[in-house]
């Protein structure tokens, strides 16, 4: 019923045209796998260099067209919400059934992911022997699994969408009793985000490459927990209001999209840093600069909203 | 990011190859002026739904026995007062008679003048010199459509309705209404409630429903529950509910619409395809001297993308113009049939201007990966050709 919905219809044909781009993609790889010799100057190596080629060109645009589509995903789950009883924000629908969450995670996985094989591609395109064309089209198998388990979870999830039952909405989802890394509270939490930063921004000063993403890994994890219960609720001036999707409404200037932008740049660059040094031994000071740079906005924007509640009411949540 | 030289050069291929790309925008500004046109008649149909959402009680209770709706007691309203956040419940009286001689349903709404929380357009109708008309027990209040189409049959401001006992009762037209929504409106008659009661065959002490208003939406759905628990015979709707239900229905709508629309899409990709494939020799030719003079695949690709986005932005726009007046301004002949339905009394509305940002990045979200799904190999195909053997 649900896939009836323009939105998700759209999803769900894109999905349709990247399966098909990924599954070429993988037949190629298999080939490349077997075959790959670059010393060889016969006909094969000649044609399958250009197919390499021509799988790159399909994985950047899978990963083009995934960026504006997970948008279209939030946006179109915000949309549900209106249509399912009980819930006000996307955290309704995306828990209407078991596997919205997992769907959620998978798509943000899937785009991390793909940008990094895109990261690797650039490294062996940049060598003069593609000393990485075979790692790269090792990945490939990955990433037709992720995806395909993607897909898998996104048409399990539109099919089971029942608009007659209720679900619940994000006060009731985001409460300390639902997870453990809800319960430690606002004040705790931000100042483990905080901590998390100071350590992020004395590793990048220093130069500690592999413990700089580590903290980058977590201040992933860190941020999110510090936005839903600290920062957010100075987003929306209510302390009971916790909620990461309320955030990428209308009636908060949609500022949610521009805190997980900043927190997807921040986090890719460092994740894509690390496998630069990883991949090719050598760092990157360029993508590690970017990092830095999108995760102090991030650091920012979200010190901003609390502050300036506090300047203008002389009093915290 | 964009290379303006090599945009500046995939321009000057499109200007020169124009015969290729004629035929492809063409479909493709059909293609895209046929969504957008039906994005646009569900945006205005549902902003048109929504202004009688408006107006609308926030509860409707009804009685519902064995499956089968029944008339509501008029006390009950008196028993749904009493329940704390219920600032106002009346009974309502209204049904659907049938007019057999142009096949149609006309709906009779009995009007209590005195009542408070009259919908809006029934409100201005009475404001606007139709309360003698109401409390005359044979005036009626025609909605303007239906009361050119009665002259138009009978040459007089007079219609009778026979009751279900099979005796007629004569009504004069006292006054027309023009409503703001068309939808809903043309197939209206507003009358006094005791003789819509009458032509209805509603008993003194019964109505069609009661309406109940809640000040604070919050307090809604705790207060639908409880008139669950007083009166378990009733079915409860509420505002949220019928909104729900009519976001529905416009999606399903145009997402059937879609599903056939696939089937276009598709035949789209695979002409624009087959297209792209198609190089020519002196396109050959161009490519071997490119990459003779230094040009990398990735860069001859970049051409061919630039070329299949300046084709794809042409015409989404054309197609967004062509559309927006079509809908807007024409009121979408034909294509409008669709979502409304056929009726002799079909209402004349017209299509509210409403541009949605949202719908129009959706639109190109429908076409736009299709579109360039089907320029990535072909494209490819002739980056890679071999330039020794093209020159030659």
């Amino acid at each position: 019923m649900s896939f009836l919905i323009p939105e998700v219809y759209i999803l769900f044909l894109s999905d349709i045209i990247l399966l098909v781009f990924i599954s070429i993609s993988l037949f190629i790889s298999a080939g490349i796998i077997r075959n790959w010799d670059f010393a060889s100057s016969a006909d094969r190596q000649y044609r399958l260099e250009k197919r390499s080629a021509l799988v790159s060109v399909l994985i950047k645009y899978s990963l083009a067209l995934k960026i504006p589509l997970f948008i279209l995903f939030i946006y179109a789950e915000d949309k549900l919400a209106d249509v399912l009883p009980g819930a006000m924000c996307a955290a309704g629908s995306v828990n209407a059934t078991p596997y919205g969450k997992l769907l959620l995670y998978m798509k943000i996985f899937n785009i991390y992911f793909f940008s990094v094989w895109l990261v690797i591609n650039r490294l062996d395109m940049k060598t003069e022997d593609l000393r990485y064309t075979r790692l790269k089209h090792m990945l490939i198998p990955f990433v037709f699994v992720c995806f395909a388990a993607e897909l898998t979870l996104f048409v399990l999830n539109f099919a089971g969408i029942d608009p007659a039952v209720p679900v619940s909405c994000c006060t009731a989802l985001f409460t300390s009793e639902s997870s453990v890394f809800l319960s430690i509270g606002g004040r705790n939490s931000f100042i483990i985000f905080s901590i998390n930063y100071v350590l992020l921004s004395l590793f990048f000063i220093f130069r500690r490459h592999t413990l700089y993403f580590i903290t980058n890994f977590i201040y992933f994890f860190t941020s999110i927990i510090s936005l839903i219960l600290f920062t957010g609720t100075y987003v929306y001036e209510l302390p009971t209001h916790l909620c990461p999707f309320c955030l990428l409404q209308g009636g908060y200037w949609y500022v949610g999209y521009l805190f997980y932008t900043l927190l997807f740049l921040g986090t890719f660059f460092g994740v894509s840093a690390f496998i630069t040094k990883l991949v090719s031994g050598k760092s990157s000071e360029y993508i590690q600069r970017q990092s830095f740079i999108f995760n102090s906005l991030y650091f920012i924007l979200s010190v901003y909203y609390p502050l300036s509640y506090f300047l203008s009411h002389r009093t915290w949540l | 990011m964009i290379n303006l030289k090599l945009l500046e050069f995939a321009l000057g291929s499109i200007s020169a190859r124009k015969g290729k790309y004629i035929f492809i925008s063409l479909i493709l500004t059909l293609i895209i002026f046929l969504s957008a046109s039906v994005f646009y008649i569900t945006g205005a149909l549902r902003l048109e739904a929504s202004y009688t959402l408006d107006s609308m009680p926030d509860i409707i209770v009804q009685k519902q026995t064995a499956g089968q709706r029944q008339f509501i007691r008029r006390d009950t309203a008196d028993r749904l007062l009493e329940i704390p956040g219920v600032s106002y419940a009346v009974p309502r009286i209204w049904g659907t008679y049938r007019y057999e001689y142009l096949n149609s349903n006309i709906t009779i709404v009995g009007v209590d003048v005195f009542a408070g929380h009259l919908p809006k357009d029934i409100e201005t109708a009475v404001k606007g010199g139709g309360m003698e008309t109401l409390l005359k027990p044979d005036g009626m209040i025609t909605g303007a459509k239906l009361a050119d189409t009665l002259r138009h049959i009978y040459n007089h401001d007079e219609f009778s309705f026979q009751k279900p006992d099979g005796g007629y009762i004569s009504m004069k037209t006292g006054a027309v209404f023009r409503p703001e929504s068309g939808l809903i409106s043309s197939s209206v008659i507003l009358m006094n409630q005791d003789t819509a009661a009458e032509i209805l065959g509603i008993d003194e002490n019964r109505a069609t429903d009661i309406a109940v208003f809640v000040p604070n939406p919050e307090e809604t759905d705790t207060i639908a529950e409880k008139i669950a628990a007083m009166a378990p015979d009733t079915v409860i709707i509420t505002k949220e509910k019928i909104k729900a239900m009519y976001q529905n229905m416009f999606d399903y709508k145009s997402g059937i619409f879609l599903l056939i629309f696939s089937v276009c899409l598709f035949t789209f990709f695979i002409i624009a395809a087959d297209r792209f494939t198609g190089i020519g020799r002196e396109e050959r030719k161009e490519i071997a001297v490119l990459k003779a003079l230094g040009y990398t695949v990735s860069d001859i690709l970049k051409i061919k993308f630039y070329e299949a986005a300046a084709v794809a932005v042409f015409a989404f726009l054309l197609g967004i113009f062509l559309a927006l007046p079509y809908v807007f301004v024409f009121h979408a002949p034909l294509l409008k049939n669709v979502f409304t339905g056929y009726s002799y009394l079909r209402p004349e509305f017209v299509l509210p201007f409403s541009f949605s940002v949202s719908d129009t990045v959706i639109i190109f979200l429908s076409v736009a990966p299709v579109y360039t799904a089907s320029v990535i190999i072909p494209a490819w195909k002739s980056a890679v050709t071999d330039a020794g053997e093209s020159i030659r």
